[in-house]
C-alpha cells in the first residue's frame, strides 16, 4: 500500500469512527433528553398528585357538604360528608337525582329550586330536609347553590355547599316551644297573682265587715243594755231612801263598774270602727288615730310621713294602718313606752314603714314561740304584710325598746292605673 | 481463506436475535415478526455469501440484491412501528424511490461485478435519516422511557449499523483494491459494527413487553 493509500485508509477509518461516535452522541443525547423530559414530567405529575391530594383532603375533609349536580339535579360529585349523611358511598350517589332523597311534600320546592337555577345566573339559597331512605331519619340542610356555565358548550353544572342544621333547627323549635310554655306559665302566674290579690282583698274586706258587725253588735246590743242597767240603777238608788248604806254603796259600785264597762266598750268600738281611709286618706286617718291615742294614753307619738303613700292600693293602705295601730296598741299595753316614732318613706319601688318605741322591749325569739301569748299580734302583722307581698321584721332588745319595719311594694296597678279589685270593695 | 475471529463472532451474533425470536415467537408483535424475518434472512444471505467466498465465487451480485432487500425490510419494520397512518403510507413511496435509485444506479453507474459503492451508501443514508426522524419523534413522549422499548433498540442498531457502513461502502471499491490484510482490517470494523447491531436487534426482540413506538417513522 502506497503512502497515499495509507493516508486515505486512515482518513476513511477515522471518518467511519467519527460517524459512529456522532451516532452514539446523538443516541446518548436523545436518551438524556428524554430522561430529562421524564423527570420534568414526573415532577409535574408529583405536583398534580400533591394538588390532587390537597384537593381531596379539602373536598372530603370539610365538615360541610360540597356537591356538584347537573341542572336536572343529577349528582355529579359529592364529598364524603354528604355521602355519609345519606348513608351511601360517593360512587353510589353519582348519577342519582337529588330529588330521590327528598320527602314527597318537598318535591314542589325542589322543582322550584331547579327552575331558578335553570333560569337565573344567581345563586339559590334555602333549607330542605333530606332522607337517606324511606322512613329514615331526616337531615335538614341549609344550602347555597350556584350555576356554573363552562366555556365551549359543555353542559352547565351547579356547584354548592350545604350545612347540616338539623340540631340547630330542632333546638330552635324546642326553644320556641319552651318559650311558649314559659309565656303560658307567666300568664297563669299572673292570673294566680291577680286571684291571690283579689282573695287577699276579699279577706281584708271580710275582716273589716266583721269589725263593723261586731261594732254594731256591741253598740246596738251591749252598750244599750249597759246604759239601761245604769238607768235602772239610778232609779233603784232614788227609791232606796233607807239608811241602809251598804246597799247604796253596792249600787254605787255597780254603777261605777257599769260605767267602766261602757267606757271600755266604747274604746273597743273605736278600735273596731269602720275605717274611712278611702275618703279621708291614709295619712289623715293615721294622724287622727295618733292624736286620739296620745290623748288617751299620754304617750308622745310623732310621725314623719310621705305623701306618696297615698298612691298605695286600698288593701295596702289598710295593712299599713293596721300595722301602725297594732304597734301602738302593743306599746301602750306592754312596753311602758313614753315615746313612739313613726317613719314612713317612699322608695323607688316600695314604701317602708318603721315604728320604734323606747319601751322595755322583749325577747323576740321567745315571744314568737309563745303560741298562746300576745305575740299573736305580731303574727297577725306579719301575715297581713305577707298577703300584700310585703316584707316584715321586728327587732327588740330588753330595756332598749322595740323597732318594727314593714315595706310594701308598689306595683303597676299601684301607680299607673286604678286597680279594678279596689272598685269591687267600694260597693260596701 | 482465513477470516479474523471478529468475522465468526459477527456470524454467531446473528444467532442472538434469531434465538430470542424463536424463544419469544408467540409474543412477537407484527414489527418484531418483521425484524425476526429480517435477521433470519440476513443470516441466510451472510451464510450464502460466505459460502460463495470460500468457494472463490464472486458474491458481489448477491450483496447488490441484499442491499435493496435489506432496505425494503428495514423500511417495512419502521412502518410497522409507526402509529400514524401517514408514516405507514409513506413506506411504499420510499421503497419505490429507492428502487428507482437502485435500478438507475445499476444501469448507469454500478455493475454486479463491482462493489455497490453508490446504491448501498444511498440506502444507508436514507435509513439513517429515517431512523433519526423516528428517534426524534419517539423522544417527544415521556411514557414509556425510550430505552425500555423495542423501537429504541431497533433504531439504535439501525443507526449504528448504517452509519458505520456508510463510509465503508462509499469507499468499498477502493478497499477491494487494497491487499488482503488491509482489506480484512477494514472489514473487521464492518463485522464489529454488525455484531453490535445484532446485539441491538437481540435487545429489541427481548424487550418485555414488546411495545410499539409512540409516534412513528416512515
Amino acid at each position: 500500500m502506497s503512502t497515499a493509500d495509507t493516508g486515505t485508509y486512515w482518513i476513511v477509518l477515522m471518518v467511519t469512527g467519527m460517524t459512529l461516535l456522532l451516532i452514539i452522541a446523538v443516541i446518548g443525547s436523545v436518551v438524556l433528553n428524554q430522561r430529562n423530559r421524564i423527570r420534568h414530567h414526573q415532577e409535574k405529575i408529583d405536583l398534580i398528585l400533591k394538588g390532587e391530594r390537597r384537593y381531596h383532603d379539602l373536598f372530603h375533609g370539610v365538615s360541610d357538604i360540597v356537591y356538584v349536580h347537573t341542572l336536572a339535579g343529577e349528582i355529579v360529585e359529592v364529598n364524603q360528608r354528604g355521602a355519609g349523611l345519606l348513608h351511601s358511598t360517593v360512587d353510589q350517589l353519582r348519577s342519582r337525582n337529588i330529588g330521590e332523597f327528598l320527602p314527597g311534600k318537598y318535591r314542589t320546592a325542589y322543582a322550584e329550586y331547579l327552575r331558578r337555577l335553570n333560569t337565573s345566573p344567581d345563586e339559590a339559597r334555602g333549607i330542605l330536609p333530606f332522607r337517606s331512605k324511606e322512613g329514615g331519619p331526616l337531615a335538614i340542610l341549609e344550602f347555597t347553590s350556584s350555576p356554573y356555565h363552562r366555556a365551549s358548550g359543555e353542559e352547565a353544572t351547579v356547584r354548592g355547599i350545604a350545612r347540616d342544621v338539623t340540631d340547630h333547627i330542632l333546638l330552635a323549635r324546642s326553644l320556641r316551644r319552651m318559650e311558649q310554655k314559659t309565656k303560658g306559665l307567666l300568664l297563669t302566674s299572673e292570673l294566680a297573682q291577680k286571684k291571690l290579690s283579689i282573695l287577699s282583698h276579699s279577706i281584708l274586706q271580710m275582716q273589716e265587715e266583721d269589725r263593723r258587725r261586731i261594732g254594731r253588735e256591741l253598740h246596738d246590743e251591749v252598750s244599750q243594755l249597759l246604759v239601761a242597767i245604769g238607768v235602772n240603777l239610778d232609779v233603784v238608788r232614788g227609791m232606796l231612801n233607807s239608811p241602809n248604806g251598804q246597799v247604796k254603796q253596792r249600787l254605787d259600785d255597780t254603777k261605777q263598774i257599769t260605767e267602766n264597762i261602757l267606757e271600755r266598750v266604747r274604746a273597743v268600738l273605736k278600735e273596731f270602727r269602720s275605717l274611712d281611709i278611702e275618703k279621708k286618706g291614709l295619712i289623715p286617718s293615721l294622724r287622727a288615730y295618733i292624736d286620739e291615742y296620745s290623748t288617751r294614753t299620754g304617750i308622745d307619738v310623732r310621725m314623719a310621713e310621705d305623701d306618696l303613700a297615698e298612691i298605695l292600693r286600698y288593701d295596702q293602705k289598710i295593712v299599713i294602718y293596721r300595722v301602725v295601730q297594732e304597734c301602738l296598741t302593743n306599746a301602750a299595753r306592754y312596753s311602758k313606752a313614753t315615746k313612739i316614732r313613726i317613719l314612713m318613706q317612699c322608695q323607688s319601688d316600695d314604701l317602708s314603714l318603721e315604728v320604734a318605741d323606747d319601751g322595755v322591749g322583749f325577747d323576740v325569739e321567745r315571744q314568737s314561740q309563745d303560741v298562746a301569748g300576745n305575740h299573736l299580734g305580731i303574727v297577725g302583722m306579719r301575715e297581713r304584710v305577707n298577703v300584700i307581698n310585703g316584707k316584715f321584721s321586728i327587732e327588740s332588745t330588753i330595756g332598749r325598746g322595740t323597732r318594727v319595719r314593714a315595706s310594701v311594694p308598689f306595683d303597676d296597678g299601684t301607680i299607673n292605673q286604678p286597680v279594678g279589685i279596689n272598685d269591687t270593695f267600694e260597693t260596701d | 481463506m482465513k477470516l479474523p475471529i471478529i468475522a465468526y463472532i459477527e456470524l454467531m451474533s446473528n444467532l442472538l436475535p434469531i434465538a430470542a425470536g424463536v424463544v419469544r415467537r408467540r409474543a412477537l408483535r407484527p414489527e418484531m415478526r418483521a425484524l425476526f424475518a429480517y435477521v433470519v434472512f440476513s443470516f441466510g444471505v451472510e451464510m450464502f455469501t460466505l459460502y460463495l467466498a470460500f468457494n472463490s465465487v464472486n458474491n458481489l451480485w448477491a450483496l447488490h440484491l441484499y442491499t435493496i432487500a435489506e432496505f425494503i425490510f428495514i423500511v417495512i419494520i419502521f412502518s410497522r412501528f409507526a402509529e400514524m397512518a401517514a408514516y405507514r403510507n409513506l413506506a411504499p413511496l420510499v421503497i419505490v424511490v429507492y428502487s428507482v435509485i437502485w435500478i438507475v444506479s445499476k444501469a448507469l453507474v454500478e455493475s454486479f461485478e463491482q462493489f455497490d459503492q453508490y446504491s448501498s451508501p444511498a440506502a444507508n443514508g436514507l435509513l439513517i435519516l429515517i431512523a433519526l426522524r423516528a428517534l426524534f419523534l419517539a423522544t417527544q413522549t415521556v411514557e414509556p422511557a425510550i430505552w425500555r422499548t423495542s423501537f429504541f433498540w431497533f433504531t439504535t442498531a439501525v443507526l449504528f449499523k448504517y452509519a458505520g457502513d456508510f463510509t465503508l461502502y462509499l469507499f468499498g471499491e477502493w478497499f477491494i483494491r487494497l491487499g488482503l490484510a488491509d482489506g480484512m482490517a477494514v472489514w473487521s470494523l464492518h463485522w464489529t459494527i454488525n455484531a453490535i447491531a445484532n446485539t441491538g436487534f437481540f435487545f429489541a426482540i427481548l424487550c418485555q413487553p414488546p411495545t410499539p413506538a409512540p409516534t412513528g417513522s416512515s
